[in-house]
């Protein structure tokens, strides 16, 4: 027994993404969420809470994005992706991996894209019978 | 006895003078003559025919019961060659009958070892068929997937080394491009 409250975590992705929504400081919602995730014993779940929250930020218009490239991208390409994705606010969540040899890959919650090299090389080495 | 006889009548006979005797005929010695061959008659009559008649009828009997046993052995005999050449007949066509159910059953059981056989051998013909396919099949695909994996690795070391940062902008950008 923790003596927590247990609090769903749709309703608490729900809170963070209003308490956004409204501009309190992402900073300390986040510390919030996270106290309140050790104090639960729910440490487990943090990966999940943070795609629950973008998920409830997409469905209040906010998208945060994960964009991975090979180089550290431009302001102008900053800018294009940011164009490609059609919401009232996004933010990017930007990483350099080598691995993907060159291109772009962006996720948002619910959809996926992906034109790196590694993938056009996946895809070729899947033609593999 | 009957030679005495006779001389007697014949030596007395002379001096009568008549038919008889001048024909040498004595009445007292013929008397006596035919009452000693009608004695002689009877005595052979009792004692000496019957018994010789007797064993002659018996020798007849069993002359006849000889042949009587004799026929009927020859046609016990004949009736036995008969049967036997009957059975031996029956054997022969029994024989032949298994014969040729043997040959037949012979003939038949060949055809169906030599069609079991060639149907095995060809069997194993097409199984050999089959695995060689199968093995030209794998091997076909695994020079395919060793092309491919080549071709991935290959292409992944020089994009690695030509995809430079600059490279890099303009694939991002069109591939954003293509995106819209």
């Amino acid at each position: 027994m923790t003596g927590v409250a247990t609090i769903s975590r749709r309703k608490l992705a729900d809170y963070v993404a209003r308490e956004i929504e409204a501009g309190s400081d992402i900073r300390q919602l986040i510390d919030q969420v996270a106290a309140y995730l050790i104090e639960a014993g729910r440490e487990r779940d943090v990966e999940l809470m943070r795609r629950t929250i973008e998920i409830a930020l997409a469905h209040r218009g906010t998208i945060v994005a994960n964009v991975t490239t090979a180089h550290p991208l431009s302001a102008t390409e900053r800018k294009a992706i940011i164009a490609k994705i059609d919401a009232q606010r996004v933010y990017l969540r930007e990483s350099v991996d080598p691995a993907v040899i060159g291109g772009v890959r962006i996720e948002t919650p619910g959809r996926r894209f992906d034109a790196t090299i590694a993938r056009h090389l996946s895809r070729l080495s899947a033609l593999k019978i | 006895m009957i030679l005495p006889l006779t001389y007697l009548a014949s030596a007395e006979a002379a001096p009568s003078g008549d038919l008889f005797a001048a024909l040498g005929i004595d009445w007292t010695a013929l008397v006596i003559n035919i009452v000693a061959f009608l004695i002689l008659m009877w005595f052979l009559g009792k004692f000496v025919y019957p018994p010789l008649s007797r064993s002659l009828e018996k020798r007849q009997d069993d002359i006849e019961a000889a042949a009587q046993a004799a026929t009927e052995t020859r046609e016990r005999a004949d009736k036995v060659e008969a049967d036997v050449q009957k059975l031996l007949t029956r054997a022969r066509k029994d024989a032949a009958e298994i014969m040729a159910t043997a040959k037949s059953e012979a003939t038949e059981l060949l055809a169906k070892s030599e069609q079991r056989s060639r149907e095995q051998a060809k069997n194993l013909v097409d199984a050999a068929h089959d695995d060689i396919a199968k093995e030209v099949e794998n091997a076909r695909k695994t020079l395919y997937n060793d092309a491919v994996d080549l071709v991935v690795q290959a292409t992944a070391r020089v994009t690695q080394q030509t995809v430079d940062a600059a490279h890099d902008k303009k694939l991002v950008a069109k591939s954003l491009e293509e995106a819209r």
